[in-house]
């Protein structure tokens, strides 16, 4: 079930699931703005779609990651022992399963930072929301070398302080891992 | 003859079965386009039809026009050409550089190495979206640029792979015997050791493919993509942006249909990889 729903909403690329969205609760439902201008100043109302988008583009992929790794760990004997020396079952997943599991998915969760820059642009094209990704598109169709050029300037220092991050938050999660 | 019989393993994974069919289905479009499709993807009709409105001049618009009058359906189906077309030429581009980069870096190791690793880490470092921007903004948007930047920004990651999997198989028997028997260095790497590493890049090309698919579809969302008159997926969605409060028929459908393909792509790469689990 899990792993279906995951393929499914990883295969939908951001700008269909915004146009979808839209069709659903702007056109059908009538119950959120269909854009996200921040015209009138702040109003999360018009943050709900955006958003959904990015989470629902994302939150397949981990899943699916998280799912592997922890059918792994419950496979391992310390697994087992915790459950034969009688602890409550919740206290077995999130104490000893989930710190272990979240290892994989951890990266992958940083990792996925690098690509929702990417759905960033796309989403805020799509909602009309002026911020980064609008500003490089905007650069890049008038040719504006210059702004193209401090755009990516910032994406790859957000990209590469993410990868950073993960290598530093992987040596907490596993204290097995040493960098020289 | 192997063919055949990968593919009755792949009837056994009803996943992949489901990949393959809705990749067989866009194919079958796209081939018979010409005899399919209801009208013509470029003539001007009856503007702002809703689907299943009767047109004067003899059939109907199935899924309705767009704000120009032009027909839908028949500007999908002849779209799926242009998808069928341009991602798997991307793929294959960017594989080609990527392989032969993998290769060299992981065979001959050394300074060959280092600096084609080097060379893909700064293209990596890149989030994906912003090199393809950067790129079609340098060199323009048409047909050849999209496959153009797409090579260039995924060809690194290929490399990566196949580096790895080079280095592991460099080391094996087969690869010994070939040595002693004074077999030049690229006969070493396309004949041994290419075919041996050829399981997990079948696998990861299929999702490759359905990511190429989403980014011709983004480019063409962004405005990047293919010259407007051509019918593109991606396009289709970016012109009737502004229209969808009013007209969502005009979005949604080629929305339905990329996401359709991307999903065959992921299924029969899912598919694919349970059958290289299983032997």
């Amino acid at each position: 079930m899990v792993s279906i729903t995951s393929v499914i909403t990883t295969s939908i690329p951001e700008f269909a699931s915004a146009v979808f969205f839209i069709t659903i609760f702007v056109f059908g439902l009538k119950w959120l703005p269909g854009t996200s201008t921040m015209a009138n100043g702040f109003d999360p109302l018009q943050l709900v779609l955006p958003v959904m988008v990015l989470v629902i583009y994302d939150f397949g992929y981990v899943a699916r990651m998280t799912r592997a790794s922890m059918a792994e760990v419950m496979t391992t004997h310390y697994i087992r022992t915790a459950v034969l020396k009688g602890l409550p079952y919740r206290r077995v997943i999130m104490n000893h399963a989930l710190r272990n599991a979240l290892i994989a998915p951890f990266t992958v969760i940083m990792l996925q930072i690098n690509w929702l820059l990417s759905g960033v642009i796309v989403v805020e094209v799509a909602f009309a929301y002026k911020g980064f990704g609008a500003l490089l598109l905007e650069a890049s169709l008038n040719q504006d070398i210059y702004v193209i050029e401090a755009c990516a300037m910032v994406a790859v220092f957000v990209a590469v302080g993410t990868q950073t991050l993960a290598d530093i938050g992987y040596t907490f999660l596993n204290p097995r891992i040493r960098f020289s | 003859m192997r063919a055949l019989k990968s593919f009755a393993l792949l009837r056994e994974s009803w996943v992949g079965m489901a990949g393959v069919f809705i990749v067989a289905f866009w194919i079958v479009m796209a081939i018979f386009a010409p005899w399919i499709a209801p009208f013509d993807p470029l003539e001007l009709m009856q503007p702002f039809a809703k689907p299943g409105v009767e047109w004067k001049g003899g059939g109907t618009f199935w899924l309705g026009t767009d704000s120009l009058g032009r027909d839908i359906l028949s500007r999908i189906i002849w779209g799926s050409r242009t998808v069928l077309i341009y991602a798997p030429l991307a793929t294959i581009c960017a594989y080609t550089v990527g392989i032969m980069m993998g290769l060299v870096a992981g065979y001959r190791l050394g300074w060959w190495d280092t600096i084609l690793s080097r060379i893909s880490d700064i293209v990596l470092s890149f989030p994906v979206l912003v090199l393809y921007v950067i790129v079609i903004a340098t060199i323009g948007a048409s047909g050849i640029n999209i496959v153009i930047a797409i090579t260039f920004a995924s060809a690194p990651g290929i490399m990566r792979i196949v580096r790895g999997l080079t280095l592991d198989l460099r080391n094996r028997d087969y690869v010994a015997a070939a040595q002693t028997r004074g077999e030049s260095d690229w006969f070493i790497m396309l004949v041994e050791i290419l075919p041996n590493a050829r399981g997990p890049l079948i696998v990861d090309a299929c999702l490759r493919l359905g990511y190429v698919v989403i980014t011709i579809g983004i480019l063409g969302f962004l405005g990047l993509g293919l010259p407007p008159p051509d019918p593109d997926w991606g396009g289709m969605v970016n012109e009737s942006r502004s229209l969808a409060m009013a007209f969502p028929h005009m979005a949604v459908f080629p929305c339905i249909a990329i996401s359709s393909l991307i999903l065959g792509f992921n299924l029969l790469a899912d598919g694919l990889r349970e059958i290289s689990l299983r032997d």
